[in-house]
């Protein structure tokens, strides 16, 4: 069906946003993203899912409130994947300011494989891009693929003339062969960038609490870390404004292999939603998850 | 990718500007602010990299505009509705003409900035048009008007200090 194509996720609105890029006055953006995301409100199902993760999130805040919090969380996701088509496109990057340093310095010295464990927040997509050019380090980035066909098309096409050297995009959904690639990749040295706050049907999962709630991290990342002996680095890119990031690292840590993996498990899992919570806290307004994800479970 | 890594005053640098009004603002306040060191900063140099400059010109545009439609074809409304209605509609006739300008200029090498000057000239003449109005709307042409001369002597200028802005830029590229 070509209606298909005009569906929230079909291939016309990503045909469209490219167009916008190569043609539109950059002084005419601003209008263009507030324009755009106040007609996406009109997405029914991704309205309610942001405001159910803002009811969480933001505990005794009001539907109304959340309303207009739902608009701002749309108009920086309009403005990430600009900013991420337009990177792709003329090579036009942003501004960047670092938060944890350190530990990104550790990260970008360090000789061996380790895990990015990063969050669908900000602008994790140029975030790759970016280190990829900037590391000299290959760079595998594991994600969900479009779930439409012909979106899924026109992005690899994207993607495979505009790709970054040394960035590699892989799926999620080959979960079993993935993950064999991916232990390969570690051990030959690679870095694997994972987002850890989503599970996509079919892939192992483990149990934790996310503000309050019973939610589920994919298992992947950990079980990674374990058997490769590599550190995870969780990392977020935050937007602060038009074309201003903010590249927070947290603390690396490690999933020590004891008797007791369940616990090792549960420790790793820990630290990291500890990580995740307190992103999204500070910027829930840039946390792209369009599903009611923080369900009352209990 | 051209970059300034460190310095917080870089931000102020000529070329992350677009229009020559905020290219010679910005040069003025580059001459005199002292040298800002921040660590863990990366400022690309991108004439459409000032983030100021693009909100306050897309303002400006909607505003225009909007003025246009309030004292124009919305004239019999009541203002308090026809503000709030103006803006909308001006928000979507913007993406119009952005988009509609964006298919004629299809075949020209630079389309963004092809696009960039239709949309400014249909902004210059639509000025032209209002200014001769016995309505409100021609102090919003005038301003419109004023502001675009402005930037025309800003550009002579900005001209004549080509070298001492070039200095001033090559000490960061340093």
């Amino acid at each position: 069906m070509w209606l298909r194509r005009f569906l929230v996720h079909g291939v016309f609105w990503r045909q469209l946003l490219r167009f916008a890029v190569l043609n539109v006055p950059l002084w005419a953006e601003p209008v263009s993203m507030a324009f755009w995301s106040l007609f996406f409100l009109l997405w029914g199902p991704g309205r309610r899912g942001v405001m159910h993760n803002l009811k969480s999130i933001l505990p005794g805040s009001l539907a109304v409130t959340n309303f207009f919090r739902t608009y701002r969380v749309f108009w920086n996701f309009a403005w990430t994947i600009a900013d991420n088509v337009r990177f792709k496109e003329s090579r036009v990057g942003p501004d960047w300011e670092f938060e944890g340093l350190e530990h990104f310095e550790t990260l970008h010295a360090h000789s061996g494989g380790a895990i990015i464990l990063t969050a669908h927040m900000g602008n994790y997509d140029l975030g790759a891009h970016l280190f990829a050019e900037t590391a000299g380090k290959s760079i595998v980035m594991v994600r969900a693929p479009e779930t439409d066909a012909e979106t899924r098309q026109f992005e690899e096409s994207i993607n495979a003339r505009t790709i970054a050297n040394g960035l590699k995009i892989d799926f999620s959904t080959r979960s079993t062969d993935l993950a064999l690639d991916l232990l390969h990749a570690l051990q030959e040295g690679e870095i694997i960038a994972i987002q850890g706050d989503r599970v996509t049907p079919g892939i192992a999962a483990l149990p934790t609490t996310l503000f309050g709630k019973h939610v589920e991290v994919p298992a992947g990342p950990f079980a990674l870390a374990m058997a490769a002996r590599v550190p995870i680095f969780p990392l977020f890119i935050m937007r602060l404004g038009r074309r201003r990031y903010r590249l927070l690292t947290g603390k690396p840590f490690e999933v020590i292999r004891t008797r007791d993996r369940a616990e090792a498990f549960d420790r790793a899992v820990a630290q990291w939603t500890r990580e995740l919570e307190g992103a999204i806290h500070a910027a829930w307004f840039q946390w792209f998850t369009f599903q009611p994800y923080l369900e009352d479970r209990q | 990718m051209k970059a300034v890594r460190d310095r917080e005053d870089a931000r102020w640098l000529p070329s992350r500007h677009h229009f020559a009004l905020f290219r010679l603002l910005a040069f003025l306040r580059l001459r005199f602010a002292r040298p800002r060191p921040r660590p863990g900063l990366v400022l690309v140099i991108d004439r459409d990299q000032s983030a100021f400059e693009n909100q306050a010109v897309a303002s400006w545009i909607v505003l225009t505009l909007a003025g246009y439609l309030a004292a124009g074809p919305l004239a019999r409304w009541p203002l308090a509705l026809a503000i709030p209605a103006a803006l909308l509609l001006a928000g979507a006739i913007v993406q119009v003409m952005v988009v509609g300008g964006g298919l004629l200029v299809f075949l020209f090498p630079d389309r963004i900035r092809a696009n960039s000057m239709l949309f400014m000239t249909t902004m210059l003449l639509l000025a032209a048009y209002y200014a001769t109005r016995a309505t409100w709307a021609r102090f919003v042409a005038w301003q419109f008007l004023a502001l675009v001369a402005l930037n025309a002597i800003a550009a002579a200028i900005v001209f004549l200090l080509r070298r001492p802005i070039a200095r001033l830029e090559a000490a960061f590229a340093a």
